[in-house]
């Protein structure tokens, strides 16, 4: 155990001693960064349509690192306004589920018995509807929109965080500094806030990063099906639908939007990962 | 009227037996005053404590009374909260335990202070600097961002108490504060709660398998036994003669730097009653010396006369000196 800072300064200097974690997060930092600054520093925009050049092989017409598509739309550019879209809805999500996630779990765990058992039953009822069945119907009733696809992905996303959270809680809400607070005569709100939620932090954050590469995921297979981000917009999920029917003729196509989507779930597998071990306290 | 007054007090504990930890125990802490309550483990005393500020286990229930400066503390909903917040401080056994160990000391500190009211977060950790210095931790305001774990055992029970203290309150419960911790420090301790409960004018009700540790603290001592409370007396008199054959077996097996290298450790032979098992007579008869055929048949009711007490057929002393 260090006898210098805090349980976090520990945490983060494990991590840094972690290369696989601490390269992870570089990448995915760079990934960020060109996502959201590339589209406007290239020249094209992701719907422009260079008629001279269409289905051009990557670095084969001038100005097209990474060629084109069919309609001859710039891939670099599509690919990070893509990777935009994937990145923005998975942390949108992951937030919304931490949010919900978290605070549902805690009062549940904390308060035990009849409120506990009516919370958690409801979180049953909602992991038995099927997702992709909801999205449908959301879909259908509100069209198809990054929107709805984000209330969709976010209404299932919370269900597991509940759960893991409430065990926690239901084992912290049994140690002594509960006890203590509340004869200092801290209320049920302030317990939940002060001494529950602080102390599940470290498995929160681990299991929150491995969310992320989940609902990219998500959003991706439901795009590839063609009920989650259409075109023009594109998505990582579209992006590959589009590249696997031409993969035997322009095999870039599918490989610049694959690859950016295995690089990102590693990196954030990674991140999770490392992020595990720097937090356990039975590493110290 | 005593500051605390507990009349009758019983706690059960369903399950597959139903087990009774706590047997209509009377006790009353004068304003300024240490009681502290002496037993082997297992005896209630830390169950009392608990049931005092409504933390006793999902399947325990209390009866009886205990009412804290006028107001009735059990069964009692949102008042008894307040006054568990501004009015009784707790101490715990394990201060590492009894500290949040994801945040800071100065901010846990100053939470005990806003949780209580009435005091700014500002104010509060100002106060919780004074709290810690008060407590006799050195560098108090260096150890304001430190975290549980980087503290030692001593340190830890040192800021725990400062916690407990933070609400100002007129009386500290303390379950065995010190065994947790090794024999320098538990004296420092008991010091410490000695000087706090002068320095703050502050009641104390201290539990301990110890006499060692309550016989320069205590103004009262209280013994308890398989949930009953055998004698209860004045500190300077209990330890002059103790009354009950118990607590004279206690006094006996405190083993002293007097006695001559090689003497044998004294014990009361025999183990406490186990919980849940009644007796018709007695409940330390089965370990007693001077055990009567009447102590088997019938169970000594608690006499008491001023402020000491007894349960016992045969005492050693009877109460007219």
């Amino acid at each position: 155990m260090s006898r210098h800072g805090g349980l976090w300064r520990d945490a983060l200097h494990r991590l840094a001693a972690n290369r696989l974690a601490l390269a992870s997060l570089a990448i995915l930092v760079l990934m960020t960064a060109a996502a959201s600054l590339g589209p406007l520093l290239l020249d094209y925009r992701q719907d422009e349509i260079d008629w001279a050049h269409m289905a051009a092989a990557p670095f084969s017409a001038e100005g097209h690192w990474l060629g084109t598509d069919r309609l001859g739309r710039d891939l670099l550019v599509r690919t990070l306004h893509g990777l935009r879209v994937s990145m923005g809805i998975a942390l949108l999500a992951t937030l919304v589920s931490l949010a919900i996630g978290v605070t549902w779990g805690a009062v549940a765990g904390y308060l035990r018995g009849r409120t506990d058992a009516l919370m958690m039953r409801f979180v049953d009822v909602l992991y038995a509807l099927p997702q992709v069945f909801f999205v449908i119907i959301l879909t259908v009733v509100f069209g198809r929109s990054p929107a709805t696809l984000l209330v969709a992905i976010g209404a299932f996303g919370w269900l597991t965080m509940a759960r893991i959270v409430r065990g926690q809680a239901l084992a912290l809400r049994e140690r002594e500094f509960v006890d203590a607070a509340i004869v200092g005569g801290a209320g049920t709100a302030r317990i939940v806030a002060r001494h529950i939620i602080p102390n599940l932090l470290g498995p929160v954050i681990v299991y929150a990063t491995l969310t992320v590469p989940q609902v990219i995921l998500v959003e991706s297979f439901l795009s590839f099906l063609g009920i989650g981000i259409q075109e023009p917009l594109a998505s990582l999920g579209n992006l590959i639908a589009d590249g696997a029917t031409e993969m035997e003729t322009a095999t870039w196509m599918l490989v610049v939007p694959a690859g950016c989507l295995v690089l990102l779930v590693f990196c954030f597998n990674f991140l999770g990962d490392g992020l595990r071990d720097a937090l356990d306290p039975r590493d110290h | 009227m005593a500051l605390l007054e507990i009349r009758g007090l019983t706690v059960d504990f369903d399950g597959p037996r139903r087990v009774c930890a706590v047997d209509h125990v009377d006790l009353s802490v004068e304003r300024e005053s240490c009681l502290a309550i002496v037993g082997e483990s297992g005896s209630g005393k830390s169950q009392l404590l608990l049931s005092c500020v409504g933390l006793l286990a999902a399947n325990g229930h209390a009866r009886g009374s205990v009412r804290f400066d006028g107001v009735e503390l059990l069964g009692a909903g949102d008042p008894a909260a307040r006054i568990r917040g501004r009015g009784i401080g707790f101490v715990f056994q394990d201060a590492s335990g009894s500290l949040t160990p994801h945040r800071r000391i100065g901010e846990q500190l100053a939470e005990a202070g806003i949780a209580a009211g009435g005091i700014t977060r500002h104010a509060a950790i100002a106060e919780a600097e004074r709290m810690l210095t008060r407590v006799r931790l050195p560098q108090a305001r260096r150890h304001l961002a430190d975290y549980p774990h980087e503290l030692s055992g001593g340190m830890r029970q040192r800021v725990a108490i400062a916690a407990a203290l933070m609400p100002r309150p007129q009386i500290l419960f303390a379950d065995e504060p010190t065994t947790a911790l090794d024999m320098t420090v538990q004296a420092e301790i008991i010091a410490l709660l000695g000087d706090l409960s002068d320095e703050l004018g502050m009641a104390m009700l201290l539990v301990t398998h110890d006499l060692g540790v309550v016989s320069g603290l205590a103004d009262h001592i209280a013994v308890m036994y398989a949930g009953r409370i055998l004698e209860s007396a004045e500190a300077s008199r209990f330890f002059a003669g103790p009354r009950h054959p118990y607590s004279a077996g206690l006094l006996a097996a405190v083993p002293s730097l007097d006695d001559p290298p090689g003497t044998e450790l004294r014990c009361i032979a025999g183990t406490p009653p186990r919980s849940g098992t009644t007796l018709p007579g007695c409940r330390f008869e089965p370990r007693c010396e001077r055990a009567q055929p009447r102590c088997r048949g019938e169970d000594p009711p608690f006499v008491s006369r001023g402020s000491a007490g007894i349960a016992c057929h045969f005492p050693l002393y009877q109460d007219d000196r």
